[in-house]
């Protein structure tokens, strides 16, 4: 084994740590390979990356407990102040399993949660829809009858019947003007907001993908 | 070597080096391994353990080029070095003692 392989192999093992501790421990170990004589030599008496990040691993697990018990009183305030600090650490292998235990444990409450969100979801994707589609229906409707009221209204005025067929035509000419007006912004919102809703839904699907495979 | 090395007594074997004269990772590890067989990746945990209770601090410094870093002991890590050599010297005293045979 190379002394880069090594290095990489090593940083693949210590992935889980902070940046910081990461560095440090990479760090540490290229400067001990580079100030070995033989470096092929150091790494054999080394070990396996693995076991020398295991090393690494589990003496943090360690040292995030507090050391005061065994260590004389001189560093007891220091330690005290780091044990302060430390309340903010990071999680270790351990609390990440049990995190995802609970969360399996609890999956019945979240998921019936998550499926409620979602069929609301879906019913109000559905009312937007029928919305749509009734304005649309009504359009069609008026024009419809518009246009046959007219033709309608001028065979009466030609049979004879002028004041009714008058009424009839003015009135077929008001239901189209009204179906005309109601066409022309439900248009736009089937040309318009229907595909862009499309691709609002696709994103947040993507979003809720794309998530899942970072927290994996 | 048959007696197996604790915490405390590496801890005390490494500020007692360091104290010495400021030094580096590979050069501790040599000094140690000559007193005690020690894996030679045994000694990382210590040196940053000492380094989170203030015992020790690092610089780095120019080497052939390249950046070393460098051990140094703070004051806390003196104090605590003299506390682990009355600590030792107490605890020798106890176990010769016993092992030469004389009445405690």
């Amino acid at each position: 084994m190379t002394k880069e392989q090594f290095i990489e192999e090593l940083k693949g093992h210590l992935s889980s740590l902070p940046r910081e501790e990461l560095d440090s421990a990479v760090k540490y170990y290229e400067e001990y390979l580079e100030d070995s004589e033989d470096v092929e030599e150091a790494i054999k008496s080394l070990g396996s990356p693995k076991s020398v990040a295991g090393q690494i691993l589990s003496d943090m697990g360690r040292t995030e407990e507090p050391t005061t018990e065994n260590v004389p009183a001189v560093t007891g305030e220091v330690v005290n102040e780091k044990k302060k600090k430390k309340e903010k650490r990071q999680l270790t292998a351990l609390e990440t399993v049990l995190i995802i235990i609970l969360c399996v444990i609890t999956s019945p409450l979240w998921l019936g949660l998550a499926l409620t969100l979602l069929g609301l979801f879906i019913a109000l994707v559905a009312v937007v829809f029928a919305l749509l589609i009734s304005v649309a229906a009504v359009s069609i409707a008026l024009v419809l009858a518009g246009c046959a009221g007219f033709v309608a209204g001028i065979a009466m005025i030609f049979g004879g019947t002028v004041g009714g067929g008058c009424t009839l035509v003015g009135g077929s000419l008001l239901c189209l003007a009204i179906g005309i007006l109601l066409a022309i912004p439900g248009w736009a919102i089937i040309v318009k907001v229907i595909p862009a809703l499309f691709r609002g839904i696709v994103n947040l699907f993507r979003k809720i993908f794309h998530i899942r495979k970072k927290g994996e | 070597m048959a007696f197996p090395i604790s915490s405390t007594l590496l801890d005390a074997l490494v500020l007692s080096i360091v104290a010495r004269e400021d030094t580096y990772g590979y050069k501790i590890t040599q000094e140690i391994r000559e007193a005690i067989d020690m894996s030679e990746s045994t000694l990382y945990p210590v040196l940053r353990r000492l380094q989170k209770d203030e015992c020790l601090e690092t610089y780095d410094k120019e080497y052939m080029g390249r950046n070393r870093r460098y051990y140094r002991v703070t004051a806390t890590g003196v104090a605590q070095l003299s506390l682990y050599k009355e600590e030792w010297k107490s605890h020798k005293q106890k176990v010769d003692r016993i092992m030469e045979g004389e009445k405690v």
